[in-house]
């Protein structure tokens, strides 16, 4: 056997041989993927693709002229790198491979992207639910075809403005809670002739004025998450044209819905993959060991994990001292998704005692199924709740902070912490490691980075003639208020009309800050 | 089954139409910018690429999020194991103000910056500027005449054979030829037993048609055309006498300059004629226009006759259109303003299409000044002025250049 390459140097045909010896490897282990398209681009394309956040294609706004301009400026300042790949949730699945890219780390990324992260679009339950890989750039291209004819007809301005105003609405484009529409052209022109004949009820007068003299039952509350849907099919003074583009911004945003959710897994799912991947074609003497030296290198550099903190200890003439560390950012998804999915394997293989008691379920269970369940049937927050070990918890010193007042300042607390001594103790009374497993799992939830807002509809009204946002604050959580007002303005733009919005009863904002 | 597709050589332009969106949709605040640079004391080097700094806060897109403020409780963070319970992380004052002492690990805004390059800077600074009342279209002269296409001839240079147009009637001559024999061919085919001889003569006829024949040629015809065009000349005239100060100068300066950068970019043909006068009146090339410095008492005319006289040896009225913009500080020393202006009206106005008269007010004292500050040249010019053809301005601040100059060129103004 001999090996694929042994410079740095690449062309097409050695990437399409890369290819054909990294899928047959991924077979071994039984991973079913979408197949790939590659695509070899340059730096600027890929700033390019950048700003369209992981989509085929997109219709033309100033947003992603603004997030072009400011990925442009960090790249050529040198304040940040480009991503080595980026691959499209899409059938056959477009993975961009980066020009000069050495031939070690093409290998890598094809290991990486083209089985990671395509077997994950492919099987994990929430892509399957919400995204339809083999249309979605068909419909996006009849979608950017659409709002171009739009501009021509009604004049960049008008539906410039209709977008900026869907854009604000697009966290909350999606019903989380009910099973997703099928995407398809047929539907929304249907949706909009809907409208359009609601528009002809709303112009009768004798039935509006039937409704006003009737006295409803306000009792029953119904709640309606898709704001953006319940605007677009409601608002008296939407044209057609703009429910059908607000349709388009909800196609869109269900598409992109499981990718925030899932990070974590996502790329843990792919490093995970990429490493076993590596390590075979090593075994079957396919790539040099300085490639695969090259391959780690490049990994561990993707997978670094700031600290949070810098303590100061203690010396002679100052006491022990606990600062931020400047540099932290956030936990980092390939490494603590790539940890607990190796982790799963060696509770698999070789479990402790400690593994016996606090993840029962994987004892004696083939890895290989272990870890495509845990990718396929859970998203981040169910995720970590489900596979966080006591054993990551000790490796990244995970640790609960809050924020208290001191002296009229705030400063943060560390209020638990794992054990660190490896020693497993059976009788703690406080159990640290699930209170921390529940509260990281949290912080993965949609709620935490999404303020759940929604519409309040009254089940007795035959149609909605107003509209209401009630805000169900988490932890009492305050909104940005700036941001708030011009969100509402955009809003009320849409609904045509005035929009209250209300707090959710028993809620109370904590608006004591200093 | 995989696809392996190389994309490198494929056009890298799918966001220059999002950037000009982006670009059209903050205009108004570029546009701002970029005036308060140009009153900025680097004027000379604007030109180039342009930095336009955007201020992030405008440009977020709204949504519902949390206030930034509030701090998280219980979040969990990676560490190096080194804490224990009740540690208090402290939060330096300095970092407050970022944000950064609210939750750790926040993302900071940073501006925006865009990088104008120089041909979009000068759409945007001279925007909608035009030269006024372009009247003059001549177009007499030989130097006026210009070769355009004009069809085909059938007779040419054997250089300007259209081959296309020439294949397309060979191919035509040969169908309409061809078809004769042809049919025969075929008529005698059926009888059997066939005619060899009648075949063979009339296929011998259809190889002898000839494939290009003389009346197939065709040649590309060019004809002599004049062309109309509305050629310009500016004259630059700049009281460099020893009664204007430096900040005077200054301004002066800037204005030519502005005036000269608005001219070079936005015309390919415009002939720009400095003079720099004192009491006597002497062209000059760019460079000493800008740069030096005389000392002498102020006399408009002799620069004015200067104007006139090159007026007359260099730019026939009737092939170009003339422009006078005069910078001074009004300080007559040996004229009356009634000489000037008759001088202007008579002599000037009739050659040229619109005479600018620019005052630089200084600070300091000032030899003859009325009471609103300003010359009694300009008050006079002011008073008397009916004439649509004549506009006077004064400036005092680095400020008012740009805005002067709009008012002159805006095509959407009322001078």
């Amino acid at each position: 056997m001999s090996y694929l390459f042994t410079g740095a140097d690449w062309n097409v045909s050695l990437i399409d041989k890369m290819w054909k010896s990294v899928e047959k490897s991924a077979k071994k282990f039984g991973w079913d993927f979408y197949q790939p398209q590659i695509e070899i681009i340059t730096a600027e394309q890929m700033i390019d693709n950048y700003t369209y956040t992981g989509l085929p294609i997109m219709y033309p706004h100033w947003s992603f002229g603004k997030e072009f301009i400011r990925t442009k400026n960090s790249y050529d300042r040198g304040r940040s790198g480009l991503a080595y790949e980026m691959i499209i949730n899409t059938d056959p699945a477009i993975c961009y491979l980066l020009e000069n890219n050495s031939a070690a780390t093409q290998i890598l990324v094809l290991a990486h992207a083209a089985i990671g992260h395509a077997s994950f679009f492919k099987s994990n339950y929430l892509f399957k639910e919400w995204t339809d890989a083999k249309n979605i750039t068909a419909y996006l291209q009849w979608a950017s075809d659409y709002i171009l004819e739009c501009e021509e007809k009604y004049g960049v301005l008008e539906v410039e403005e209709t977008l900026d105003a869907c854009h604000s609405l697009q966290n909350y484009a999606i019903d989380p809670y009910k099973r997703p529409l099928p995407l398809s052209e047929k539907q929304i022109e249907q949706r909009s002739i809907t409208a359009q004949e609601l528009i002809q009820q709303s112009k009768n007068l004798l039935y509006d004025n039937l409704l006003s003299t009737q006295k409803f039952n306000k009792s029953i509350k119904v709640r309606e998450d898709n704001i953006l849907n319940y605007i677009a099919i409601n608002s008296k003074t939407l044209k057609p044209y703009q429910r059908v583009i607000c349709s388009i911004i909800e196609n869109i945003a269900q598409y992109l819905y499981p990718q925030g959710l899932t990070k974590v897994s996502n790329e843990g799912w792919a490093v995970f993959c990429e490493k076993h991947i590596l390590l075979d074609l090593y075994d079957d003497n396919l790539i040099t060991e300085g490639t695969l030296l090259e391959c780690l290198a490049l990994r561990s550099g993707v997978t670094y994990q700031s600290s949070c903190t810098q303590v100061y200890p203690a010396t002679r003439h100052y006491s022990r001292m606990v600062r931020f560390n400047p540099h932290y950012r956030s936990i980092n998804p390939y490494t603590l998704g790539g940890s607990i999915y190796s982790d799963i394997e060696r509770i698999c293989k070789n479990p402790t005692d400690e593994d016996r008691e606090y993840l029962p379920g994987l004892i004696g269970k083939d890895w290989k199924e272990a870890t495509w369940d845990a990718m396929v049937n859970y998203k981040d927050s169910d995720f970590i709740l489900q596979f966080l070990s006591p054993k990551i918890i000790r490796e990244f010193g995970l640790v609960n902070i809050s924020p208290i007042k001191m002296n009229s300042k705030i400063n943060w607390a560390v209020q638990m912490t794992s054990d660190d001594d490896d020693q497993y103790c059976i009788d703690s009374s406080i159990d640290n490691y699930k209170e921390i497993k529940k509260t990281l799992s949290n912080q993965y939830s949609r709620e935490n980075y999404v303020p759940e807002m929604y519409v309040i509809k009254y089940k007795d009204t035959i149609k909605n003639k107003e509209l209401t946002l009630e805000y169900n604050a988490l932890q009492g959580r305050p909104l940005d208020e700036i941001l708030y007002g011009r969100t509402l303005g955009y809003i009320e733009k849409l609904w045509g009309e005035h929009v209250e919005c209300v707090l959710a009863p028993d809620i109370e904002i904590d608006d004591d800050l200093s | 089954m995989s696809v392996v597709i190389d994309r490198t050589k494929a056009p890298s332009n799918r966001s220059i139409d999002n950037r000009r969106r982006f670009i059209k949709r903050h205009l108004e605040f570029i546009k701002q910018t970029l005036k308060e640079k140009i009153s900025d004391k680097k004027i000379k080097g604007l030109v180039g690429t342009t930095e336009i700094i955007l201020p992030v806060n405008d440009l977020v897109e709204p949504s519902f999020v949390y206030s930034s403020e509030f701090p998280v409780n219980n979040l969990i963070v990676p560490t190096k194991k080194d804490l224990i319970p009740g540690d208090i992380i402290e939060v330096p004052p300095q970092l407050k103000g970022q944000g950064k002492g609210n939750s750790p690990g926040e993302n900071q805004f940073e501006e925006l910056v865009i990088n104008l390059d120089k041909k979009e800077f000068m759409d945007l600074i001279f925007e909608g500027w035009e030269l006024p009342n372009r009247i003059k279209l001549s177009c007499i002269g030989d130097d006026n005449l210009k070769y355009e296409r004009a069809g085909y001839s059938i007779a040419g240079s054997p250089s300007n054979l259209n081959i296309k147009q020439t294949m397309v009637n060979s191919i035509g001559r040969r169908i309409a030829l061809q078809k004769q024999y042809k049919e025969k061919i075929e008529e005698l085919s059926k009888i059997v037993p066939n005619d060899e001889k009648e075949i063979n003569y009339y296929k011998s006829k259809l190889n002898n048609i000839l494939y290009i024949d003389e009346i197939d040629l065709r040649y590309n015809y060019r004809e002599l055309k004049p062309q109309p065009i509305a050629k310009a000349v500016v004259f630059f005239l700049m009281d460099v006498s020893a009664s204007v100060g430096a900040y005077q100068r200054e301004l002066s300066h800037k204005f030519f300059y502005l005036l000269h950068l608005f001219l070079t970019s936005q015309y390919d043909k415009v002939d720009v004629v400095f003079i720099r006068h004192t009491d006597t009146a002497e062209e000059v090339g760019i460079k000493d226009f800008f740069d030096a410095t005389l000392s002498g008492s102020t006399c408009l005319i002799p620069a004015l006759e200067l104007t006139r006289d090159i007026i007359k040896d260099r730019y026939p009225t009737d092939q170009w259109n003339i422009y006078i913009v005069e910078t001074t500080d009004g300080e007559l020393l040996d004229e009356t303003s009634e000489e000037v202006y008759n001088f202007i009206v008579n002599d000037l106005f009739p050659l040229c299409q619109y005479f600018i008269y620019t005052e630089v007010v200084g600070l300091g004292d000032r030899y003859i000044a009325e009471e609103n500050g300003l010359s009694a040249l300009h008050n006079y010019l002011y008073e008397i002025n009916e004439d649509h053809k004549l506009a006077i301005g004064n400036l005092s601040d680095v400020n008012e250049i740009y805005p002067w100059c709009k008012a002159l060129f805006d095509n959407e103004g009322d001078y």
